[in-house]
């Protein structure tokens, strides 16, 4: 099984194109950060380095550039692909710049600094004109393929094109770019348009180092879709379409030398990348060999980490629960371990579908009474599961501030509370009722049923509820259909009198959009497949998020979407659980260990071993 | 013999046939009665993205479209002759036997397969040799020294081994010699072409682990064997005949104890070379029944009906050299 | 008359008799094997002796012990000896093969006799060859563990057997395997494994209760012209006194694990003097009887042989014993004693009594 759909980041799902407009500005926005010009012997110019337990996130452990030694890395899944066009694997994203260099990508920093993204392939962050509707790059010169071509713009330009209208072959990546970029050509993408000559109008290649993007609406994160692996450069005459995972054409400091579906994944320096076309050292060669054993049984996955079978676990999503407690238990692995966000947060989503809880004083109700401290205990605890949450958005979130409403003494609910909002509820709509003030009927609340701990947060929800006189059942539904033919299936949800659903989310990047448009915007709700499990198409968060995207000033815009997440919860459309962080260890012979805002794990890509 | 042959082949192909034709009718059909559409069906093998393009690419490149014999005639083609697909850029051909292509790999199953039979076969062979010498000889030796103490010992041991599972068995045997006193490598799965020794080394753990079990049940088998066996007639003939004890016992008594067990044991082996699902979970190993178990769980069908398929033929065919064998080992069931 | 008094006198004319000592002699044998439930007496105290180019025909019903008898001899039973625990059958007594006390001999020196110079042939042919050998496998097989000699040989006088029994082709029957035998050439095969290596003592047990009735003669024909050929001793068990009559010389009726009556054929047949003997007779199927008085069966069931009954073994199931001998059958054994030279019976009945009852109201019916 896939573990990292199970427990890592949940893919935003944008596509319907935001209506809209408003300011204008022709100011880069906040994540660029212009190229350092490095001299120390650290990755960026960082000299920070750090030692002991969470060293990593705010530091950089074992800060070294020195080559040499294998690397080997364990993963508990396979990749979706290791072709950049087409893979929305959490930890692909974090290792694939060993093998290819995007536009943009994470700034190898630890702390908030690292959750921005700098310029790889691109000279600088995009240029924003035309009232944010057009953003321009210009590719470094001189940056090869394995085979010592020279990439173009022009490959950049084909790159997306075949990652986001080509997925009629590419099906595993994400899409964002058909919602934004203009194309007059309803362009059918590379595979069915073989035509070279033909492609998306929005995206121009003036020359070989320029390529300009013309957007149907403004979209102030753009840079954050240059950072998805899809902007890494494919040459369209070595395209072999959904095989060129076979053949993949390296533009980073390794190569693939040997990928064994399902088993193995072997890396080895490229011999045609050049140093001097990575002035950010992004792409420092530290091991002089890496090896990924893919598909290792999660039993037995940690052990390779304390017996050094392994250096590092890829899937980034956290020790199992019996090493946590021989971690957090003994002070000398601790010293080795990070507990950080991992960018998601788990929740509960009320269907305002559902009456009576189109009320949105009985909605409050659930928000009052729900004790989140035994959700958090069941969620793994603070280190292993993450922090009691206030708000949708997880700190990590650029503008992100901490939630004010529902907070109850000790977070352990307040019946009290619940009860008055629930009284409320009932005058508004008494036929819901029965006379001693209960909820009439029963409800569903659903959970995934891979994970025990989800179950057990919806008992616990199910005991919250009934103290308030509302009875549930729980439902508990396999992961891979979960949202399309259970809890995000419109008609299951209303056949099921589902109340309430469970969810686990993170974004593909770090911002308010990329968190919030799935699981909030009005755009987002499918009557199958979608992951609003509010089904509440609710104007001032749609507008919010509109607004947030025109907004070219960082700042402005944080508070944009910290207004948003705000609107969420006073609407009582969802209920934030845990913001999750994942415990994970270091072995003594990982070097350069950060763990990065953006990803939400270590980068895998600056990793080197000793 | 060569008709009977010819028509037990032949028999086995139809039975693969039918096996086939329920394994697609249960993956490729049974979900469509269940409710299932052609997009929901086809969405199975799409990322998170989920876009309308690629599911309508997996509906065409899969044949979703067509009606579902159309579906199930491309499948059998590809099995005896192959047939082109489409990458984007240009046509591949999946060479017979064409057992599919996976969607969630962008792979050939055949391929794929191909890749993890080695393992398994390593496995199975490794571990059959194990638990049959092991299981016979202390089978043999508790029967002959019925109520010794090495009766007592080996029957509780087997009673062990038949109880414990290899989920139970294997972690503790890897936890004892890899963990804790590093005799043996990482589990993990090394080539035998790329290093015999190493290979060696590798597999041994997972071989006992799944040996241990069946060792256990041939114990036991080949000691009710024997001790059924030194009853006959024909064993106090031999003795009359003035044979020596061992001449009885490994000549006339092991020989018809063990008739039974050769055809447990063909079933038994066909039946792993299908796939040790437990052990190639425990240890780490790439095999057909661990990869099964990953292509059930992610609904890779292609992958499913091809391991099916392949893991129905080693059973159809262990069943098929077993009779042929039985007509070997006993006289009495050969075919005129 | 004690017990003591005259047992051994009388018990011992045979051994007094057969001084010195025959081919085949048997004496005061014992074979009892302990069980949890008591001590099973299967052969309680038998003595016969025989002589090469003689029969001796032992006859009585399913666990009488002759069966039993058979095996010890060929040292078939797993002896107490050879074990620590206390199963398997205890021996005693003497079993003198050639000059050569089997009983006392070591069960190798015992494994080497057997095959060699006895030999035995069992009552169901099928189960008693093996299934997954040829039968001139299993022939030559016999040979070679007694003669040294090449496999062709072995092979060569395999077929020559085979030929002398009466197997047609025995050229290619000897490859074949003995589930393609009828029954009757599956008996005969295996009388040839017997013979192969040209053993002075046969004994054949049951040899023919398996076979059809018209393959039987053919059978009993064989043995005797074998047996004349081969100048061996021969003992013939049997719950079938049409055998015996066939083949005998001398007959011994066994019930309990004891001889009840031990004479020539001319003695058993003509003039039995034990009302055990007068059943089995009665039991005999004649095609000259009336049909209703055809066979006329022993009352009761055999004995059990942990708690043998009082007495006469056979009171329980006797007609006569009751009234005849004032009660001492059921609680005095009788002696086996001589009622003529030869002729010995166990029973409390005077002999005179014996023969009156037996002219009276037995020959008459047989």
């Amino acid at each position: 099984m896939n573990r990292h759909k199970l427990l890592g980041g949940v893919a935003l799902f944008a596509s319907v194109a935001l209506a809209a407009s408003a300011c204008s500005s022709s100011k880069t926005n906040s994540t660029s950060s212009s190229p350092t010009s490095a001299v120390t012997t650290l990755p960026s110019g960082n000299t920070s380095a750090g030692t002991g337990f969470n060293a990593a996130v705010t530091s950089i452990v074992r800060p070294s550039d020195k080559e040499g030694g294998t690397l080997t890395m364990v993963d508990r899944s396979d990749f979706d692909s290791v072709d950049t066009g087409n893979t929305y694997d959490a930890f692909a994203w974090a290792i694939m710049d060993d093998w290819s260099r995007p536009m943009m990508t994470y700034a190898q920093q630890p702390g908030a600094a690292g959750a921005k993204v700098v310029p790889d392939l691109a000279q600088a962050p995009g240029v924003v004109s035309n009232n944010g509707l057009t953003w321009t790059y210009k590719i470094k010169p001189g940056v090869k393929y394995q085979d010592g071509s020279v990439v173009t713009s022009q490959d950049v330009k084909y790159a997306i094109e075949r990652s986001n209208w080509g997925q009629n072959i590419l099906i595993n990546g994400p899409s964002y770019f058909p919602e934004f970029v203009q194309d007059n050509t309803h362009y059918k993408g590379p595979y069915a348009d073989k035509n070279p000559n033909d492609g998306v109008s929005g995206i121009t290649t003036p020359d070989n180092q320029t390529i300009v993007f013309n957007l149907t609406t403004p979209f102030s994160d753009f840079d954050y879709l240059m950072a998805l692996p899809g902007s890494a450069p494919v040459p369209r005459a070595k395209d072999t379409g959904a095989d060129y995972f076979k053949t993949y054409d390296s533009t980073g400091q390794y190569k693939i030398d040997n990928y064994q579906v399902g088993n193995e994944l072997d890396l080895s320096p490229n011999p045609a990348f050049d140093p001097s076309t990575d002035p950010d050292k992004l792409h420092v060669l530290r091991a002089s060999k890496i090896v990924i054993k893919l598909k290792q049984d999660v039993s037995t996955i940690d052990d390779n980490l304390f017996d050094g079978a392994a250096n590092v676990d890829l899937t980034g999503v956290g020790v199992q629960p019996a090493t946590q407690s021989k971690i957090l238990g003994n002070p000398k692995y601790k010293a080795d371990a990070d507990s950080a966000y991992a960018n998601s947060t788990e929740y509960f989503a009320i269907n305002t579908l559902q009456k009576p809880f189109d009320n949105v004083d009985c909605r409050k109700a659930i928000e009052w009474v729900v004790d989140k401290a035994t959700m958090q205990t069941e969620a793994g605890g603070a280190q292993g599961g993450g922090d009691i949450a206030s708000t949708i958005d997880p700190p990590t979130i650029p503008g992100w501030k901490a939630g004010d409403q529902y907070l109850t003494p000790g977070n352990k609910g307040d019946v009290a509370q619940s009860k008055k909002e629930l009284a409320l509820c009932q005058q508004a709509e008494p036929d819901q009722f029965n006379p001693d003030g209960t909820v009439k009927g029963s409800f569903e609340v659903m959970a995934r049923d891979n994970a025990v701990k989800e179950a057990n947060m919806v008992q616990t929800l199910q005991t919250n509820l009934k103290s308030i006189g509302i009875s549930v059942t729980i439902d508990l539904k396999p992961f891979d259909k979960y949202n399309s033919a259970f809890a995000g299936n419109k008609q299951y949800a209303q056949q099921h009198r589902v109340a309430v659903s469970f969810m686990k989310w993170g974004a593909d990047f770090p911002s308010g959009y990329g968190f919030m448009y799935g699981i909030l915007d009005g755009a987002s709700i499918r009557d199958a497949g979608g992951y609003n499990l509010s089904w509440d198409a609710d104007k001032a968060i749609d507008d919010g998020i509109t607004k947030a995207l025109a907004e070219t000033d960082p700042t402005t815009r944080g508070n944009d979407y910290a207004a948003v997440d705000h609107q969420a919860l006073s609407d009582a459309l969802v209920v934030p659980l845990v913001w999750d962080k994942n415990l994970v260890y270091r072995p003594e012979s990982l070097t350069n260990v950060i763990f990065s805002q953006g990803l939400g794990m270590y980068l895998m890509s600056a990793l080197g071993v000793q | 013999m060569v008709t009977y042959i010819i028509r037990r082949l032949f028999a086995a192909v139809v039975l693969l046939f039918v096996i086939s034709m329920i394994t697609f009718f249960i993956f490729y059909v049974f979900p469509r009665l269940g409710g299932q559409t052609t997009e929901s069906l086809a969405s199975q093998f799409v990322g998170k993205t989920q876009s309308a393009q690629a599911i309508q690419g997996v509906i065409h490149r899969f044949g979703f479209d067509q009606p579902i014999w159309v579906q199930y005639g491309r499948f059998v083609k590809g099995i005896f002759f192959g047939y082109d697909y489409d990458t984007g850029t240009q046509m591949a051909h999946c060479y017979a036997p064409c057992l599919g292509y996976s969607f969630k790999t962008n792979t050939l199953v055949s391929t794929s397969i191909a890749q993890w039979l080695p393992v398994t076969i390593s496995l199975a062979i490794g571990a059959s040799i194990l638990w049959l010498i092991f299981g016979v000889s202390v089978g043999v030796a508790s029967a002959l020294k019925k109520g010794s103490f090495i009766d007592r010992a080996g029957m509780i041991t087997a009673l062990i081994g038949v109880s414990l599972p290899v989920y139970f068995v294997g972690p503790l045997l890897a936890l004892a010699f890899v963990v804790n006193w590093h005799i043996f490598p990482d589990p993990d799965y090394v080539a035998f072409t790329s290093n015999p020794v190493s290979w060696f080394t590798h597999m041994l753990l997972p071989w006992i682990a799944v040996a241990f079990g069946l060792a256990a049940l041939y114990a036991r088998l080949t000691r009710v064997g024997m001790l059924d066996t030194m009853n006959e007639d024909f064993i106090r003939t031999a003795r009359a005949k003035g044979l020596p004890e061992r001449t009885v016992i490994f000549k006339h008594a092991l020989r018809a104890a063990l008739t039974p067990i050769v055809t447990i044991f063909g079933m038994d082996l066909g039946f792993a070379l299908g796939g040790v699902v437990l052990a190639e979970q425990v240890f780490n190993l790439p095999g057909i029944g661990r990869e099964a178990v990953d292509a059930v769980n992610q609904s890779d069908l292609p992958v499913i009906m091809g391991v099916t398929i392949v893991a129905s033929a080693f059973i159809v065919l262990a069943n098929l050299v077993v009779d042929l064998l039985y007509g070997v080992v006993d006289p009495r069931v050969r075919v005129s | 008359m004690s017990n003591e008094a005259s047992s051994g006198v009388v018990e011992d004319i045979a051994l007094e008799n057969t001084s010195p000592r025959a081919f085949l002699d048997v004496r005061d044998l014992k074979v009892h094997f302990p069980t949890d439930d008591g001590v099973v007496k299967s052969v309680d105290g038998i003595t016969f002796a025989l002589e090469r180019g003689k029969t001796l025909g032992i006859v009585g019903e399913s666990g009488s012990g002759k069966s039993v008898t058979s095996l010890s001899i060929m040292g078939l039973h797993r002896t107490a000896n050879d074990r620590k625990k206390k199963r398997g059958a205890q021996i005693s007594g003497e079993i003198w093969l050639d000059g050569q006390d089997l009983v006392t001999a070591s069960p190798e020196e015992v494994r080497r006799l057997r095959g060699e110079k006895m030999a035995m042939i069992f009552q169901d042919p099928l189960s008693a060859m093996h299934p997954f050998y040829t039968v001139g496998a299993q022939i030559i097989e016999a040979y070679r563990v007694h003669n040294k000699v090449s496999k062709s040989v072995a092979r060569k006088r395999a077929i020559e057997l085979l030929e002398l029994v009466g197997i047609p082709q025995p050229n290619t029957r000897v490859d074949d395997f003995p589930h393609q035998f009828s029954g009757g050439m599956r008996q005969r095969a295996m009388i040839a494994m017997a013979l192969v290596c040209n053993p002075s003592l046969l004994i054949a047990d049951e040899p023919t209760t398996a076979l059809d009735v018209t393959v039987q003669a053919q059978i009993l024909d064989l043995m005797r012209d074998l047996q004349r050929e081969f100048n061996s001793a021969l003992v013939v068990i049997t719950h079938d006194l049409g055998v015996v009559a066939e083949l005998a010389d001398d007959i011994m009726v066994m019930y309990g694990g004891k001889a009840v009556e031990y004479g020539s054929a001319h003695d058993i047949f003509k003039a039995p003097e034990h009302p055990y003997t007068w059943g089995l007779l009665a039991s005999m199927p004649r095609l000259d009887r009336e049909r209703a008085a055809r066979l006329t069966p022993i009352q009761g069931n055999p004995p059990s042989l942990i708690n043998v009954p009082s007495g006469c073994a056979f009171h329980p199931r006797c007609p006569y014993g009751a009234a005849e001998t004032g009660g001492r059958s059921d609680t005095e054994i009788p002696l086996l004693a001589a009622t003529s030279p030869g002729h010995l019976v166990r029973c409390h009945m005077d002999p005179a009594r014996r023969r009156e009852i037996y002219t009276e109201k037995i020959q008459g019916s047989l």
